[in-house]
């Protein structure tokens, strides 16, 4: 032990001392052995002091982030949690920005210290100021985000994750965190989840969307699972699945197709009794694939998209006929489906003392104000592709692409040319 | 994504005083004077010290300012963000808690308020605060109108119970429920407007949970007809007012101005 307690006194001043961070953090990185790095940043001092509680959580940011990180991920001794608490309100972005890949360390450690307490709610707050503190930009993908987003949903508190879902992702920063390619598809498949809980129906199919059509070169099981849940989505707030978009990955829906849910989208919203029997048959599936929710949620729902779609044919109807179209036995259900519906503005109706409910379109309810809104954010998000287009083609992937494929049908239209233009020029020089 | 709530197990009514009671009950008259060595005259028991003082005792003065301002939007920020901080199991927390479900069905924002109701470990899921809360969320989310209103009365009537285990909580809750009461009648008024060209007063009843004279009242003030013959509601519809967007105005405001020229000076870069 003395020789780790002597090499990790040894950092310590260097902590304290160097006003170079980054030789500081080269020096934490590379120069201690690989196989007992994590060993020497977490044992404590020669003198048995906690390190911890020697520097300053702030000033010291880098060195703390190292030892913190170390200490989370190894057994050697325990983390006071309202010191992890404390540096994450207050440590210095600019030093932990030097090491990302400890950074990752620390999420993943501050989730594991909540498992040990048996008590999520503990990760939630270091990691929101974590995630909302050390990217550079609020709208820049990091590690800790999918970690973040797990910790909400674990502890049930999703209204923190909230204002972090509100900003959607436009920056893979490759030097800001040591991101994978899951770690997006992770996101924003949390994020869908997520909104799911809330019934924020609109959100949650966005970001399902956002997984769904993240580009491969061949489709993530987390994908199809992604895929599941946005048609399921789409089934509750539209009655109806929506035609993928065209970068999906070809083989994503047929993968779907084989599976029971092809069953599901097919038989909603009006062949009721199809819709039972596949639930009763399938709940073991859908259950241990967590869509049982969804499944029955939007089963619930079938009623009112078939209401709905009477609307198309109808003017006015009565409850009777309307229970004995939607396969709904009392007309008092049908009254509050009907009630409930025009309350959430699905439908455009009205009800008569007689049971006679005539539709109407529904009357345009927007505001000048929100117009402008929508204009201006329009034009912000034009601004934003465009800034993403100038800086994709300035890429050097992008441009040697373009230079081979340039060249390429350069050539062919020389080819072109020499085949077909001889007629026209030889025309031409007739006249010179 | 589980498919419903969790099941409380069933507790004696004992059992649930306890968990909830956070007073250390005062020790008796008798007791009190012999483990007292002085000549002291003997005194009555000691009152009961006052409750433990946490996080949520220390919270809970903001958040009943805030609810008797009506701020209920600052209110579930304030409670949301301070229920990640403390201990889980403590009843106290109670008093963050059943507020904040309060705050979110008085703005009719219904699955925070349950996902606050499922953030309750077990001993605080199965007090009878936390299930009439639950019960009351539950019967709002559906829309049944009748059940809502019972379980207000039966909400108001635990709350304002003597011995409910803490006065102040009690006091803001009564409080709260009678605010979502008025907030519930007012949009469910405005929703039959909407729904309704005419309705049977029963029908009409049953929505608001009033009696037939207190219906009629809040109707006739409301510029509705009622037909004494058939029983029958008439609502009055809400003048059609234009939208803005529809509006024809004659003259163009410096906002509107400003707005096209910020427009077009992008198009132009």
């Amino acid at each position: 032990m003395a020789p780790d307690s002597l090499s990790l006194d040894r950092i310590l001043t260097e902590i304290t001392t160097t006003n170079n961070l980054p030789a500081l953090n080269h020096t934490l990185k590379n120069g201690l052995p690989k196989e007992s790095r994590e060993t020497i940043l977490s044992s404590p001092l020669a003198s048995g002091q906690d390190p911890l509680l020697v520097l300053d959580l702030r000033q010291n940011t880098l060195g703390v982030l190292y030892i913190l990180s170390a200490r989370l991920n190894t057994t050697n001794g325990p983390v006071p949690p309202e010191l992890v608490a404390s540096f994450c309100r207050s440590f210095i972005p600019d030093q932990a920005r030097l090491a990302p890949e400890r950074v990752s360390m620390l999420a993943r450690g501050i989730q594991k210290l909540a498992a040990v307490y048996q008590n999520p709610l503990f990760a939630v707050a270091p990691l929101r100021d974590l995630v909302t503190r050390y990217p550079t930009h609020p709208d820049a993908l990091t590690t800790i985000h999918p970690i973040f987003l797990q910790a909400c949903i674990s502890a049930d508190q999703l209204i923190a994750a909230l204002p972090v879902l509100s900003i959607p992702i436009a920056h893979i920063i490759p030097s800001l965190s040591d991101l994978t390619y899951n770690d997006n598809l992770m996101y924003h498949y949390l994020g869908g989840i997520l909104f799911a809980l809330l019934k924020k129906w609109t959100e949650a199919e966005e970001y399902f969307e956002i997984c769904v059509t993240a580009p491969g070169s061949a489709p993530a099981a987390l994908q199809l699972e992604a895929l599941k849940k946005l048609r399921l989505v789409q089934l509750i707030s539209r009655g109806e699945v929506l035609t993928l978009p065209k970068y999906v990955h070809a083989a994503l829906p047929r993968l779907l197709k084989n599976t029971i849910y092809t069953d599901l989208f097919n038989a909603y919203p009006e062949n009721a009794e199809r819709l039972q029997s596949i639930l009763e048959k399938e709940k073991q599936t859908f259950s241990t694939e967590k869509n049982l929710g969804l499944v029955m949620q939007a089963i619930d729902r079938a009623p009112r998209w078939t209401l709905k779609k009477l609307t198309a044919t109808y003017v006015t109807l009565g409850l009777g006929d309307i229970a004995r179209a939607v396969g709904i036995q009392s007309e008092d259900e049908v009254r509050a489906l009907i009630l409930s519906m025009i309350e959430t503005g699905e439908l455009s109706a009205q009800i008569s003392a007689s049971g006679t409910v005539t539709f109407s379109d529904p009357p345009p309810q927007f505001m000048r104000a929100e117009v402008d809104a929508v204009l201006y954010n329009a034009q912000a998000q034009s601004e934003i592709l465009e800034e993403l287009d100038l800086q994709m083609a300035r890429s050097k992937d992008f441009i040697g692409k373009a230079a081979s494929k340039g060249q390429e049908y350069g050539m062919q239209d020389e080819e072109m040319y020499m085949a077909g233009g001889s007629g026209a020029w030889a025309e031409d020089a007739m006249f010179v | 994504m589980s498919g419903g709530p969790p099941t409380p197990p069933p507790i004696s009514a004992t059992e649930i005083q306890d968990a909830t009671r956070t007073i250390v009950p005062p020790l008796p008259a008798a007791a009190a004077a012999a483990s007292t060595s002085t000549s002291a005259p003997v005194a009555a028991a000691a009152p009961p010290p006052p409750p433990r003082e946490d996080h949520y005792t220390l919270i809970f003065p903001e958040i009943a300012s805030l609810a008797s301002d009506k701020k209920f939007v600052a209110l579930t920020s304030l409670a949301e963000r301070n229920d990640i901080i403390s201990e889980d199991r403590s009843p106290n927390r109670l008093l963050v808690i059943a507020p904040l479900v309060l705050a979110y069905l008085i703005m009719d924002d219904l699955p925070p308020a349950l996902r606050a109701l499922y953030r309750l470990p077990t001993n605080l899921q199965a007090v009878p605060l936390a299930k009439q809360l639950y019960a009351l969320l539950a019967s709002t989310s559906e829309r049944k109108y009748a059940n809502v209103y019972a379980r207000v009365q039966g909400f108001s009537e635990l709350v304002s119970q003597p011995d409910f285990y803490n006065t102040s909580l009690g006091a803001l809750l009564g409080l709260m429920i009678s605010t979502f009461l008025d907030a519930f009648r007012s949009r469910t008024f405005d929703l039959l407007v909407k729904a309704y060209t005419s309705l049977p007063l029963a029908l009409a009843q049953t929505y608001l949970g009033l009696p037939a004279d207190e219906v009629l009242a809040v109707a006739s003030k409301s510029g509705w007809s009622y037909d004494t013959s058939t029983q029958v509601l008439t609502p009055q519809k809400p003048t059609q007012t234009a939208s803005a967007s529809n509006v024809f105005s004659p003259f163009s405001t410096l906002n509107t101005f400003n707005a096209i020229a910020d427009s077009v000076a992008k198009l132009e870069t």
